[in-house]
């Protein structure tokens, strides 16, 4: 495989363009780890960066004007917006449940209606969010209801 | 200004509801049990005020906008005795009953617990049944999604 660089100080956004016969599974596999590559998250704590694999996190909140990433066992802070994050990874069973969080689908263990047509979901490590009922809808959707 | 129209909105259509419901409660047992043919315009106010005012109660026991993180059980006695004392007021005031029998308040005490039993006796059955059906949904979603 010829690997070709243009460096161009014209160029606005940066373009991949694979030139092939056929788009076999080597061609879809090399697709996959650039997909992967552009949703790959970085949080920041204590100073030090990190990068964080979207499916480990559990979800997004802000507090005071700033957006946190929540892992297992970590909170790290990120740059990004959460309209950025909710169009980045909404393929990537993350929903709005509110107007401050994004949560991971696939974190969730329980969810159980609460007053006012609110949706109370428990993540995996037992915290329990609220889906307020703007979103409620969104979330019952995506599970085909 | 956008907070205050959604809470208040939230209140009204509770309030709505409760209203209602006192009005049927209200006909279909005053005319089974005590045979009455009308309702008086004085217990039609004193319905609405109390709808509102248990729907802000509600609201305010149960929607996490003022009290945080309370056991549930908690929140339903931070709802039904209070709300049992503005009963209790209304009844005294709007002299539904003679108030000075002790026995007609034991009796109004034992409906009020009847009804506010089996609300949330019905409303906890809701809540286990549809989220069992949510969480199962959830996992036929990971299921389907590999996830």
């Amino acid at each position: 495989m010829k690997i070709i660089i243009n460096e161009n100080t014209d160029c606005s956004e940066t373009e991949i363009i694979i030139n092939c016969k056929e788009a076999d599974s080597e061609i879809l596999k090399l697709l996959a780890s650039l997909k992967e590559h552009e949703q790959k998250l970085t949080g920041i704590k204590d100073g030090k960066t990190y990068v964080v694999e979207p499916s480990s996190v559990y979800y997004f909140d802000t507090v005071d004007k700033k957006i946190f990433i929540y892992t297992k066992d970590n909170v790290l802070e990120t740059d990004l917006r959460l309209y950025t994050l909710e169009e980045r990874l909404s393929s990537n069973h993350f929903f709005r449940a509110s107007k401050s969080t994004i949560i991971n689908i696939s974190k969730i263990k329980t969810i159980v209606p609460d007053f006012g047509g609110r949706l109370e979901v428990t993540l995996q490590n037992n915290e329990k969010l609220i889906v307020s009922r703007q979103y409620a809808h969104e979330l019952k959707i995506k599970l085909g209801l | 200004m956008k907070k205050f129209i959604e809470i208040t909105a939230a209140i009204k259509s509770f309030g709505a509801m409760i209203f209602a419901g006192l009005i049927i409660v209200y006909t279909v047992f005053g005319g089974f049990f005590f045979e009455l043919k009308e309702v008086s315009f004085s217990l039609v106010w004193q319905a609405m005020f109390i709808a509102f005012i248990a729907s802000g109660l509600h609201f305010w026991a149960f929607s996490d906008t003022h009290i945080k993180k309370m056991k549930y059980a908690h929140r339903v006695a931070l709802f039904s005795l209070p709300l049992l004392g503005i009963l209790s007021g209304f009844a005294y005031f709007g002299k539904w009953f003679p108030t000075d029998n002790t026995l007609y308040w034991l009796i109004f005490i034992a409906v009020y617990l009847f009804f506010f039993g089996v609300i949330t006796l019905v409303f906890h059955l809701y809540t286990v049944v549809t989220g069992k059906k949510y969480t199962e949904l959830l996992d036929a979603y990971k299921k389907r999604h590999n996830v």
